[in-house]
């Protein structure tokens, strides 16, 4: 039965919170409340916003000595999750049956080990810095401790359901999903979708005034 | 709820947007931006982490615009924590901006810095000294108080000295020029700076006695009815006046008031365009209107004013102006849109209580010159002029700050006749408030033909047979080319920036003595820039010796013969400021400077 709840209501439940609230959060960006900058450009903000939503990619050449930890680990585990969710075989067979109607090639099976450890000791890098650093520490809230677990958690249940420990893995793998499709919207896991605004915001701002930010 | 938090919460709802939404959303907490912030890097106090201090708006944002705040569970912002954010925010943030280049979501931590300001200065947590200093602004125009004295007693040093007559209400000149507080009181040099640069270029400008201050306590206290009020005065003027450009002052803030955020605080165009001082000279100087002569052969950097470069966008023009009179420019390690700030922006310098601060964070600027191990800064900013001087002085680092505009000025070719002044120079009246009165303002007619130079084109040749008979043999004659060009020099990190060698031809003789004798930096005197320490050396006077036993008089004659630029300079301090120096007593010297202005007693 749970099982049933699991695999039926609770992911259309979860998958609706998660759609609904992405776009509603999306939406309250792009159609809320702006000012128009009344001065004369020198530049084009569109321009500014196009380059900043991907310069940002890259750490400051300047900075990078001080800030390696958060880059390289940022990039292991970002890297790392994106290899895991649509290129693991059980994804791709599921987004083929239940969304997309095609698939393309799986990772092979030492692949996706690589890409789990980089995700797994990408995440738990930036974790030990948010716990450690005295700077992260003073700045993170419950939320990103939150956020930090659901990942981890998603991606452990994940790995042990694909090596086919035992059946229910796949269930808890499942459930977890859910837990973390409704929380996502709510936190700052959101970050996923409006670093594209936040950037194109803060480019255009550099952008009219012919600054390469 | 009381009635102050009451305010500052308002306030700080005002300023959500989809841009503040879009921020705190995006916020991972990753701590980067404390490593681009130099109260961090200097304290390591994680207090100053940039988006830290936006703590207040965030806690606002997160009951406003969060599930967890409409169900009643967040945590509400207190008016302890706005208490405990005035320190925070006023005194550790410059607004320099450098975190904002940093963040990897694209955050403008200090577009929302300011954000928290406005927050805290409507609940009334905000510094007395830049409160007290937005009432001075208002009352009578200057955050210094009433300076339109001061400004008619330079007006007057200068008009004597270089025979130039300082233009005020002109109406239908081209350029309005707006000067800061500091460069009136601390800095007049600069007056009659772009006194000689305009009229060798041949610019129609004035000088609004109704609105000559251009410095913006509102913007840095975060008050945005006292900036618009203060830019108001300058728009004012300007369309009375009828100009079609106004001229920003060596001030970066300045620049960020009236540039960028003037159309904003007044909620229109302007219908005349904003240009920074070093934007117009950048363009005089490609147009061939602004001629400079020699090149200044000491190991020089430029300090990037924040508000400038990596928030005003004036980045290449300071660099194509310094390369056109200097030769031995040496770029820092972060500099550009990543240099570091002075330590003093952003309303910082003016709060009493930071100094101890200050000093501590000026051991960043310390780092980068000690790399360099240049023996002049120059930069375009009169309070990083000033903050460069204090963290330099705090350090016990013996190097003169330079305003770029000076440095221009000291390197102007002498190709355009004095005019004759008429008998009466400008003659401000003194003035019971902000409002300077002035006196016989001529018609624009005799202003134009006064004060505007001439083409070569418009001169008869008779003229400019006189005119080349007039120039004295200066170093320019030393170049084939002494122009920079920006794209031929890449800015790469550490790395000089100096004109084409192969196209230079250097008098040999010149060189060798130059490398023979062992010269003294003269432009520890004040009152004395590179040019002129250059001219004193080519008289014979190259040590802090030869100057202390060297006469007022004397002296004076070397500068009367370099021309009529030079004749502004009074060197009566000279020679006993010369024996502090060659004393090493440093200590007295800074003392007596302190009487000093600009090397003047």
């Amino acid at each position: 039965m749970i099982a049933n709840f699991i695999d039926g209501p609770l992911w259309y439940v979860s998958l609706a919170v998660f759609f609904i609230g992405v776009l509603w959060k999306l939406a309250t960006i792009v159609f809320g409340k702006k000012t128009t900058d009344l001065s004369q450009p020198r530049a084009s903000a569109a321009v500014g916003a196009w380059r900043t939503i991907f310069s940002r990619f890259l750490p400051d050449r300047g900075m990078f000595s001080e800030i390696k930890l958060q880059v390289i680990a940022g990039y292991l585990f970002h890297l790392g999750l994106l290899a895991l969710m649509f290129f693991a075989a059980p994804h791709i067979r599921f987004l083929d049956e239940h969304f997309l109607g095609f698939s393309w090639s799986a990772l092979p099976h030492w692949a996706f080990i690589v890409a789990a450890q980089f995700a797994f000791l990408g995440l738990i890098l930036l974790w030990l810095q948010r716990l450690l650093n005295p700077v992260t520490k003073l700045i993170s809230t419950a939320g990103d401790h939150i956020s930090t677990l659901l990942t981890f958690v998603v991606m452990l249940t994940g790995c042990l359901a694909l090596l086919e420990s035992f059946s229910g893995l796949r269930l808890i793998h499942r459930f977890s999903v859910e837990i973390f499709l409704i929380y996502f919207p709510f936190s700052r896991l959101m970050h996923a979708f409006t670093f594209i605004p936040s950037r194109a915001f803060t480019g255009a701002w550099f952008g009219r005034r012919g600054i390469r930010s | 709820m009381s009635a102050r938090l009451e305010q500052g919460v308002e306030a700080l709802k005002g300023q959500i947007d989809a841009k503040v939404n879009s921020f705190f959303t995006s916020c991972i907490h990753c701590g980067i931006c404390a490593e681009a912030c130099l109260f961090y890097t200097e304290t390591k106090d994680p207090r100053y982490t940039p988006i830290y201090k936006t703590e207040p708006l965030r806690k606002v944002w997160k009951s406003e615009k969060t599930l967890l705040g409409k169900l009643g569970l967040a945590k509400a912002l207190k008016e302890e924590d706005l208490a405990d954010w005035e320190e925070l925010v006023y005194d550790g943030c410059t607004a320099c901006g450098r975190c904002s280049m940093v963040c990897p979501v694209g955050i403008d931590v200090a577009d929302m810095i300011y954000r928290v300001k406005q927050g805290l200065e409507a609940s009334g947590y905000s510094p007395q000294d830049l409160v007290a200093a937005a009432d001075r602004a208002l009352e009578f125009g200057s955050p210094m108080g009433d300076i339109s004295h001061a400004l008619k007693a330079q007006v007057k040093h200068i008009e004597k000295d270089t025979g130039l007559k300082v233009p005020f209400d002109v109406e239908g000149a081209d350029y309005m020029v707006t000067i800061s507080a500091n460069e009136i009181v601390t800095y007049p040099d600069y007056i009659a700076s772009l006194s000689q640069i305009f009229h060798q270029a041949g610019v129609s400008w004035t000088i609004s006695s109704e609105a000559f201050q251009a410095t913006n306590a509102g913007l840095q206290l975060g008050d945005n009815t006292i900036a618009t009020k203060l830019v108001q005065r300058i728009v004012d003027a300007a369309e009375k006046l009828k100009v079609k450009y106004v001229v920003s002052p060596e001030c970066g803030h300045a620049y960020a008031a009236i540039r960028w955020n003037g159309p904003n605080y007044i909620g229109r165009d302007y219908k005349f365009k904003v240009l920074h001082i070093l934007e117009l000279l950048d363009e005089l100087y490609r147009d061939g209107r602004l001629k400079t002569s020699g090149m200044d052969a000491s190991k020089l950097t430029f300090h990037d004013p924040c508000q400038l470069v990596r928030r005003g966008g004036v980045d290449a023009e300071p660099r194509e102006l310094l390369g056109s009179v200097a030769e031995n420019v040496i770029e820092m390690k972060e500099h550009g849109k990543m240099n570091w700030c002075c330590g003093g922006g952003g309303g910082v310098s003016a709060i009493e209580r930071t100094e101890d601060l200050r000093v501590t964070v000026f051991n960043r600027k310390k780092s980068q010159l000690d790399e360099l191990d240049v023996e002049t800064v120059v930069t375009a900013c009169s309070n990083c002029r000033a903050m460069l001087e204090d963290g330099l002085y705090a350090n016990d680092m013996d190097m003169p700050v330079v305003g770029l505009t000076e440095m221009i000025a000291e390197h102007l070719v002498d190709d355009k006749p004095i005019p004759q002044m008429p008998d009466k120079t400008s003659d401000i009246k003194d003035a019971p408030s902000q409002k300077l009165e002035v006196e016989d303002t001529l018609p624009s007619s005799k202003v134009d033909e006064t004060h505007v130079a001439r083409s070569d084109d418009d001169k008869t040749s008779a003229e400019k047979t006189q005119q080349k008979k007039n120039t004295p043999a200066s170093p320019q004659s030393l170049y084939d080319t002494p122009k920079y060009h920006q794209a031929d020099n890449k800015s790469v990190d550490g790395s000089t920036f100096a004109p084409d060698k192969k196209s230079t031809r250097i008098d040999p003789e010149i060189i060798s003595q130059k490398q023979l004798v062992k010269d003294d930096n003269l432009k520890k005197i004040e009152g004395i820039g590179p040019k002129i320490e250059s001219l004193l050396k080519d008289a014979g006077l190259k040590t802090f010796a030869d100057v202390k036993h060297a006469s007022r008089d004397e002296i004076k004659a070397i500068l009367d013969e370099a021309g009529p630029r030079y004749r502004m300079h009074e060197p009566k301090s000279w020679p006993s400021q010369a024996e502090l120096a060659d004393k090493g007593a440093w200590e007295e010297l800074s003392k007596l400077q302190d009487h000093l202005m600009g090397g003047r007693e």
